[in-house]
């Protein structure tokens, strides 16, 4: 039985961690999974699995990769699972301030992401955002090493195709 | 080169999304992780917890035109565990729900669910055929019903889950990994409660010899099964034939570099033949669909 100041400790370091990681989890959720009630129940579940885990997790300080993965899996296993929906309530939106690229570019990049087959758009997001090797993301989404290069190149190809189309329209 | 496209994938997704939602208090997830920390540890207790709050089968819910069967949360207290009822009695509805449109209930793929207002609603065509009522014991408003549901020769096992805040569908394809309904829906609930089902195997050291969990018996085991897509490279993998709860399953097993071991059971029954050939079959089938074991 944990004393109510461990509690405390507990809870004050996952919420420091929540606090500053949670809008990057949930832009993850939502590039992989692609809806955001979807990736707001995903990332619930991974952050509450964390809680149970964090002194093992804290101890190792690898809370952030832990939680991805998690989140990576979770929708994977998901999908691999009985059909899931959840619906949690959300608060209002608020719009993310554009950084380097157009907004219109921007929002066609994301669409495009988004009709990319499920095991590309993954693939794109961890090797070309989050920036995992090759190997990594392998290993993450549980595919050969080969995979991952050759989803990389058809999805990157396409963004390629899409964007210049666009821009070209 | 690809330099181009993958520095406007990191620029745009880092800039994120204009219809991004605002973050959400910490507070929000903490609860939810005590809850399932809490659930962790009831789950033993929660077999006696008396049930409260069944679902009745109501009259129709007026639905995009159509007609659905629905059903809405009752306080009258029912059995002491889950019981199957066979082909549901529709009854009077007692407070109609406005008119609400299937898609607006329903997502694509999905045959039966709660509606906002805690009734059950049916895609026109199909019907109820089994009942378990109030599987997770919740207390009215909430609700949850285990339901078959069939339509022609298709068939599909559900669990649904109603709060006045929120709810959830689970559903499979009926007799995809297990043969019997109650099977299937232990192992949801189990899921629900935040509880991975208690595992027919693990790994019993370094290397990939297994053992079998509790009140398991091995009946037989084979390493390394030919399964594209089911590990990564330089996981230990395996499939073992093992005898439990008076079944036999075929369970496939990996295992990632220090990891823990993840298991994938299937009941023998739901197979052509209770063979490993019949079961690499089915695994290979599942995983090249994209589909999976779970």
């Amino acid at each position: 039985m944990t004393s109510r100041r461990e509690r405390e400790r507990h809870d004050a370091a996952f919420t420091a961690f929540v606090a500053a990681h949670q809008v990057l989890l949930r832009r993850i959720a939502y590039a992989v999974c692609g809806d955001w009630n979807r990736a707001e129940d995903v990332l619930q579940t991974a952050l509450a699995k964390l809680y149970v885990s964090w002194s093992r997790v804290h101890r190792t300080g690898t809370e952030l990769a832990y939680v991805r993965r998690i989140i990576v899996n979770a929708d994977v296993d998901d999908r691999r699972r009985p059909w899931r929906r959840e619906r949690p309530g959300l608060d209002g939106h608020d719009p993310a301030a554009p950084a380097g690229i157009g907004p219109d570019e921007r929002a066609d990049l994301f669409a495009a992401v988004r009709a990319l087959p499920t095991l590309q758009r993954r693939v794109v997001v961890l090797r070309h955002w989050l920036g995992l090797s090759v190997k990594e993301t392998a290993a993450e989404l549980r595919i050969a090493e080969g995979t991952v290069k050759s989803q990389s190149s058809r999805a990157l190809a396409t963004l390629r195709a899409q964007i210049t189309g666009n821009r070209v329209g | 080169m690809s330099t181009d496209v993958e520095h406007l994938i990191a620029t745009a997704f880092e800039a994120g999304y204009d219809d991004e939602p605002a973050p959400r208090t910490a507070d929000g997830y903490v609860a939810a992780g005590r809850r399932r920390a809490r659930q962790r540890r009831l789950r033993v207790t929660a077999a006696v917890v008396g049930v409260v709050g069944a679902v009745a089968v109501a009259g129709a819910l007026v639905a995009g035109g159509a007609g659905p069967v629905r059903s809405t949360p009752d306080r009258t207290p029912v059995a002491q565990s889950p019981s199957p009822t066979a082909g549901a009695t529709p009854a009077p509805a007692p407070d109609p729900a406005p008119t609400q449109r299937i898609s607006d209930v329903l997502s694509p793929g999905q045959h039966v669910g709660y509606d906002g207002r805690g009734a059950v609603v049916l895609r026109p065509g199909w019907r109820i055929v089994r009942e378990i009522p109030n599987p997770l014991h919740r207390v009215a408003p909430e609700a949850s019903v285990g339901l078959v549901v069939t339509k022609g020769t298709a068939s599909f096992w559900y669990l649904l889950d109603h709060s006045p805040d929120g709810g959830s569908a689970s559903w499979d394809p009926a007799g995809k990994a297990y043969q019997r309904f109650e099977q299937w829906l232990d192992v949801m609930v189990d899921l629900d409660r935040g509880e991975e089902p208690e595992p027919y195997v693990r790994f019993a050291g370094e290397g990939d010899l297994l053992e079998a969990g509790v009140g398991v018996r091995i009946l037989r085991q084979w390493a390394d099964p030919d399964v594209p897509g089911f590990a990564a490279p330089g996981d230990d993998t395996a499939v073992a034939k093992v005898a439990a709860d008076g079944r036999v399953y075929f369970v496939l097993a990996r295992r990632s570099p220090g990891g823990p071991t993840d298991t994938l059971p299937v009941d023998a029954g739901v197979l052509p033949a209770p063979t490993l050939a019949a079961f690499l079959a089915h695994a290979r089938d599942r995983y090249a669909s994209g589909e999976g074991l779970r």
